[in-house]
């Protein structure tokens, strides 16, 4: 079956949110809630009951004036998603449309998915003891209905369907973008990582957006899933009661905290 | 609105946004408020190039989206406006046709009419009233305007209004708006792009235009704006008045206000004039006050035969007495008048408003209060003082989803302070003595029900869940509480009991004893009083006792189909578009009043001669004349009629040869658009003049007067100055909440979105008083204080007015003590000081002084 | 005439069931394992209207229902398709309305109802610092007491105007209503026509504020 994708368009995103409360809607989750700290923005990630979050972006250009850009940010479901390969108990897998979907029933908490996807999308939700992500609705996407955020977004920023013919009117929409007073709009999740089934056309480049401009899958993490997984995954769940996995994990955060911190600076921070 | 088009609504509708070349979305934050819109504004951008303006103190979520935006400081509209005026007849980018046949552009205005120094001819400044018998048009021995067609003559509204708007040149307007001119001129330059024949612009609107101490001069404003370029009356413009109430539009057509009973019309008072049935509809019935007629039969003659400056209003006797006929049934015979006594009488020379209803409280003059879904303590004006008011009450009844600040305003929690201060007053339960009665009532998917939205769309909603627990549907609380009332008063002789004695309310369904909501719906409707059925539209009701109709302008909502069944057309749910050029008008879908015009004043969308569309724009005519049609099937031999994919809003007979036949704004008197606002139809002014808010960084600018001077000052001494106060605050919601947030706050999701009660501050704001972004800060003015935390933010930046720079803050609205995300109301805050005509609140413009906590 | 419940609704089913089909925009076939099953297959789901702000979306109410077709509890809301406002778009608001009734507890992730609904009549007599629960009628019949009490002391029936004129007003000062934007037309309606029958002139809605 055809890869399906969601199209997000952030030049008609209006970030009223309807997306991230649509998903805690479908995907039965209680509410996060937290203080506010000095944005909008309402978690600083996504997390273990929170699927989807609206990121907001504050800037100011001498000639332009001020900015806010807003971004939807969930699981990528990459085409090829270092979390299938990642994960110890096999509790990741591809649905027939291309999502990546997770299993409760297989996992066992570890987070290694965490550490290993080039967005640390899949979240622990301590309540299960369980990691926990976006489907991309799955369930409802195999009885022919869209996701429930794409489904509820009222301006039309997010749409859903064949990844080949989002892929064409993302193209159509950049070049009305860069001739319409965005000159760097760009298309993000073509190419990055080998594909992703969440497509985003950008008014800036990715990192305006807080999106690593070249995502690579960790250099640990490969070695790790290449070489020594396949060969000694039973160590793993063996290794989560001793101390030695804390030694790799701390070891593995480190390193991509490293990437991350110096690679993509947020200019002015959230707002 | 109504004195510029007759009507207060929103003329064209959320989806016919879409049909726009460009937007000016002033007063309002679509986006977060109504973001369904940008749906709409989106296509109109995508599929017809269409240019977003935003216009707004604060940078917003609609800002970011838009082509343009432009700052200005709160409460200077009219400047901003004016100036738009002015830039129009100068460069002469109005619509003539359209200004020549559709405003009374072209009307002689009397010559006693004046306007010096910031004030009109009439001023009292002793009772700060105007009388406003000069601001009329010149007539003829007929009683009929003189006009000049050619819009020359000095005394002409046209000459007059350039006049009047000569002073608001750029340099002044931005000099009191503190819009860099840059800005401004792009704005003058792309909206007024609109006023080509083959463009059309439409204004939204919200709270940020009506909340001020000028805000029904504010929509004057868009209104002259709009009649000049051409823009009223067809798709993609008009006036969107963004109404922020699911059913507000509803709650004022059903007069849920003093000044109105059901339909618009104007309340009766103590006067003689509405002393009893005959005088009170020749004063309501324009054109009427001086006919020669004293009892109803004479009026139904006349009005049979015509009168001059009428309008469609003529047939308000039929709307009243179908109206009586409604609520006292068998009692209201033409014996007694209907039962018009029974009406109650205000007093002419009180007001009644939200400011004033408080006021009278706080003295101690009323026992009892029902609150519907409304929450005062968090969203009134002045909320220490309404909270302090409350406690003169002996009753309160309030019914509510929740129990929400208002229904605890006695708890030890609602005389939390975040500093003590003298004004406000300390008080525990103990020194409360009012009874409360708190009634569960059913959420809205919990029961059934019409609702109209902003685009006067009544929809019909279903039940989809039951009642949490006791609650009930708010129809089965008010049906009960109207049965146990007229149980207290059965078997009543005291003739001022009659009103209820009478009263008919006999809405049993068949099941049980809860309401059924048909029988409501076709009282509301109307109906014939000897067959029962529905009558079928407000052309078909009398004034002979023959149909009751509890609000004429619902009045064919309701139908008897062909097979004999009886459709409640808000249930309509056939969703094509009936446009044949793709207007998205989805006539089929529920019903709008009135008669399920989309578009009201659709005649301006075909030029004068009723056939040709406006050059270059045939795709946007609604209607057109039609002289081979029929106006009605049972008379063939009336040829001709108005016909289009909207229903016209107009009477469909008028042909070319009467004189009505290019007079669109049927409401009105004159039938044209009142560029120049006559007589009593403004109480301050015929046209818009810039005022500065009731309290203002600055001296008058453009004249020398500081505060309308037709507003009601209610308490001199809570008026902050800017020696103490330097900083401009202002209010707004977000999309995350709505109004006093009870119903969101409530809500854990939209809780989580936003927590926590904020006020937004500049960089440059925040630099000078040291506050940190995220911390806490005590915000004050003259009525009280409030704790709130910072956000800091490049989106609200310092003005530069009149050569001063001066800060503006802005915080949210919704916020109280109760529910998952709390927070001190801002209203605390907000001054008891309103509109000289509408009397809205001033939340918009005052002077505050912030610090950290 | 008949105008009865019955037959209004069966034109709301027919309408309604209409949905299920709308909804689908993909015809897929395999379902593969480890994917939940669908919620809400086979529900019908119910129209309605937000009750926020006025643009006047669409929202569906899906609701699971026991076999006598008694209500159980809330599924799922979001925007109505058919609706040509908002054609099946919800804001944040709109998405959220399943919380207006039911939410999903933040320590277990359980469904219950929200806990901050009212679910019986409360009173507080004078001078209390708390609530005491009362039924119905106690309470509709203690206000209507109320209501007659103060009507009763305060009501104008004539009075002489400006003019000297003596003229009958029928109005009565000391009970004022705020409120009732909220409110369906049938009860704002109803609440118009009780409030004036009262003599009420202190009588404002939102549209004002």
């Amino acid at each position: 079956m055809a890869n399906k994708a969601n199209l997000y368009d952030v030049s008609r995103c209006t970030a009223c949110r309807g997306c991230q409360v649509a998903c805690k809607d479908w995907n039965q989750l209680p509410a996060v809630i937290e203080p506010f700290t000095g944005s909008y923005q309402t978690h600083e990630d996504t997390n273990g009951d929170t699927f989807t979050i609206i990121k907001f972006f504050e800037s100011e250009d001498p000639v332009t004036g001020v900015h806010w850009n807003f971004i939807k940010r969930s699981c990528m479901h990459c085409l090829d998603a270092e979390c299938v390969k990642a994960c110890p108990q096999g509790a990741y897998m591809k649905s027939p449309s291309g999502a990546t979907i997770h299993d409760p029933e297989k996992c066992i908490g570890c987070q290694y998915c965490t550490y290993a996807c080039p967005f640390e999308i899949p979240k622990y939700r301590k309540r299960e003891d369980k990691i926990s992500k976006c489907t991309l609705c799955a369930d409802r996407v195999e009885e022919g209905l869209t996701p429930a955020c794409a489904r509820t977004c009222p301006s039309g920023a997010l749409t859903f369907g064949d990844r080949n013919e989002l892929l064409q009117q993302a193209e159509a929409r950049v070049k009305y973008l860069r001739k319409n007073g965005f000159p760097r709009a760009t298309i993000y999740g073509k190419l990055e990582l080998g594909g992703l089934n969440n497509i985003f056309v950008l008014t800036d480049t990715p990192d305006k957006f807080d999106l690593p401009v070249n995502p690579q899958p960790s250099a640990t993490i490969g070695f790790w899933q290449n070489w020594v997984q396949p060969y000694f995954g039973w160590l793993i769940p063996l290794a989560l009661a001793g101390s030695a996995m804390s030694f790799v994990t701390t070891r593995l955060l480190a390193n991509k905290q490293g990437e991350h911190g110096h690679d993509h600076p947020v200019e002015g921070g959230h707002e | 609105m109504s004195p510029s088009f007759g009507r207060g609504v929103m003329t064209n509708h959320i989806v016919d946004m879409k049909n726009t070349d460009c937007a000016l979305i002033m007063g309002s934050n679509v986006a977060e408020n109504h973001p369904i819109s940008m749906k709409w504004l989106f296509k109109a951008k995508e599929n017809r190039g269409a240019k977003l303006i935003h216009v707004d103190p604060r940078f917003t979520r609609t800002s970011a989206r838009a082509d343009l935006y432009a700052p200005l400081r709160s409460g200077t509209d009219i400047a901003f406006l004016g100036g738009m005026v002015k830039y129009i007849l100068d460069n002469e980018l109005y619509h003539k046709d359209y200004v020549v046949n559709y405003t009374n552009a072209a009307f002689l205005i009397d010559d006693k009419y004046g306007f010096k120094d910031g004030l009109f001819t009439g001023y009292d400044p002793a009772t700060r009233k105007y009388d406003t018998a000069t601001w009329d048009y010149k007539k003829d021995d007929q009683g009929m305007a003189l006009t000049d067609p050619t819009l020359q003559d000095p005394r002409c509204v046209f000459q007059l209004m350039k006049k009047h708007y000569s002073r608001y040149d750029i340099d002044t307007v931005c000099s009191i708006t503190g819009t860099p001119k840059d800005k401004y001129l792009e704005v003058l330059d792309t909206f007024c792009a609109t006023g080509k024949p083959d463009k059309t612009g439409c204004i939204i609107y919200a709270m940020g235009i009506t909340q001020h101490t000028v805000g029904a001069q504010n929509i004057r404003a868009f209104s002259i704006v709009q009649l000049l370029l051409g823009n009223m009356g067809r798709p993609g413009g008009g006036i969107n008045a963004m109404r922020g109430e699911n059913n507000v539009q509803g709650a004022t057509d059903m007069a849920l206000l003093f000044h109105i009973i059901p339909g618009y019309i104007d309340s009766p008072m103590n006067t003689t004039a509405n002393k009893d049935l005959i005088s009170f509809l020749k004063a309501v019935t324009p054109g009427a006050a001086k006919l020669p007629v004293t009892n109803l039969e004479e009026l139904r003659a006349a009005v049979k035969e015509g009168f001059p400056n009428s309008g469609f209003k003529i047939n308000t006797s039929k709307w009243v007495v179908s109206m009586l006929k409604a609520w006292w049934g068998e009692a209201a015979k033409p014996e007694n008048n209907f039962a018009y006594d029974y009406l109650p009488k205000r007093d002419e020379k009180k007001n009644y408003s939200h400011i004033a209803i408080f006021e009278a409280m706080h003295k101690g003059e009323i026992d009892g209060l029902f609150v519907s879904g409304s929450n005062p303590v968090v969203g009134g004006p002045n909320a220490n003082k309404e909270q302090e008011a409350m406690c003169n009450l002996k009753w309160m009844v309030s019914c509510d989803l929740w129990l929400n600040e208002t229904a605890e305003f006695w708890t030890y929690q609602a005389w939390e302070r975040p500093v003590k201060n003298e004004k406000v007053a300390e008080k525990t339960p103990a020194d409360i003595q009012t009874e409360v009665f708190f009634l569960p009532a059913a959420a809205v998917y919990e029961k059934e029900g019409t609702a109209a939205q902003t685009g006067r769309w009544v929809q019909y909603r279903w039940k989809g869940a039951d009642p949490v627990g006791e609650s009930k549907p708010d129809l089965d609380i008010i049906y009960d509480l109207g049965k146990a009332i007229k149980k207290a008063y059965a078997g009543s002789k005291r003739i001022e009991d009659e009103p209820i004695v009478n009263l008919t309310w006999d809405y049993e369904s068949k099941h049980g004893p809860e309401p059924d909501i048909m029988k409501v719906a076709l009282e509301l409707c109307g109906y014939d009083t000897k067959t029962k059925a529905p009558v079928e539209g407000f052309a078909k009701l009398t004034d002979d006792g023959a149909t009751a109709c509890g609000c004429w302008v619902y009045c064919g909502a309701m139908t008897t189909l062909p097979d004999g069944t009886v459709q409640y057309k808000p249930q309509k749910r056939d969703n094509k578009d009936n446009s044949k050029t793709g207007l998205g008008l989805f006539s089929n879908w529920a019903w709008c009043w009135p008669m399920n015009r989309r578009i009201v004043y659709n005649r301006c969308s075909v030029q004068p001669d009723g056939v040709t569309p406006w050059p270059g724009d045939a795709e946007r005519q609604l209607v057109r004349w039609d002289p081979l049609a029929l106006s009605d099937p049972t008379k063939p031999e009336l040829l001709g009629s108005w016909v289009g994919d909207d229903v016209p809003d107009f009477l469909k007979p008028t042909s070319p040869d009467k004189p009505a036949f290019t007079s669109p704004f049927i409401m009105r008197a004159d039938g044209k658009g009142g560029l120049f606002a006559t007589k009593t139809l403004m109480k301050d002014g015929p046209f818009p003049e810039h005022y500065e808010p009731w309290e203002s960084p600055t001296a008058p600018i453009i004249n020398k007067i500081a505060l309308n001077p037709a507003a009601k000052v209610w308490a001199p001494d809570e008026q902050g100055t800017s020696d103490k106060y330097p900083i401009i605050g202002t209010t707004y919601r977000v999309v995350e909440h709505w109004q006093t947030g009870a119903l969101t706050r409530n809500l854990p999701w939209l809780a989580e979105l936003m927590p926590n009660m904020i006020v937004e501050i500049s960089e440059e704001l925040a630099k000078e008083k040291k506050i940190k972004n995220g911390g806490e800060v005590i915000v004050s003015t003259m009525r009280g204080d409030i704790k709130a935390l910072a956000c800091v933010t490049k989106r609200f930046k310092p003005f530069n007015v009149n050569g001063k720079t001066v800060h503006e803050i802005g915080m949210l609205w919704q916020y109280g003590f109760k529910g998952y995300a709390t927070g001190d109301p801002a209203n605390r805050l907000t001054p008891h000081i309103g509109d000289a005509n509408a009397m809205c609140p001033e939340y918009k413009a005052w002077l505050c002084d912030i610090r950290r906590a | 005439m008949k105008v009865t419940r019955r037959e209004f609704l069966k034109v709301t089913g027919a309408t309604a069931a209409s949905f299920a089909v709308l909804d689908l925009g993909f015809n897929m076939q395999a379902t593969a394992a480890g994917i939940k099953e669908l919620r809400i297959k086979n529900v019908t789901p119910t129209p309605t209207v937000c009750p926020y702000c006025a643009s006047g979306c669409g929202l569906v109410v899906y609701s699971e229902k026991d076999s006598a077709g008694k209500f159980v509890k809330l599924l799922s809301v979001h925007g109505d398709p058919d609706n040509p406002i908002n054609q099946g778009g919800a804001c944040a608001k709109g998405a959220a309305m399943f919380n207006l009734r039911e939410i999903y507890n933040e320590a277990t992730g359980e469904q219950e109802i929200n806990p901050k609904r009212v679910q019986k009549p409360m009173y507080r007599a004078p001078g209390s610092d708390k609530w005491e629960e009362k039924d119905w009628d106690w309470m509709v019949e203690t206000i209507a007491k109320r209501v007659k009490e103060t009507r009763d002391k305060s009501f104008i029936h004539k009075e002489k105007n400006a003019d000297g004129n003596e003229v009958i007003v029928n109005r009565n000062e000391r009970i004022a209503h705020v409120g009732g934007s909220g409110l369906d037309n049938e009860e704002a309606y109803l609440l118009s026509k009780l409030m004036r029958s009262l003599g009420v002139v202190y009588l404002e809605t939102q549209a004002r504020i």
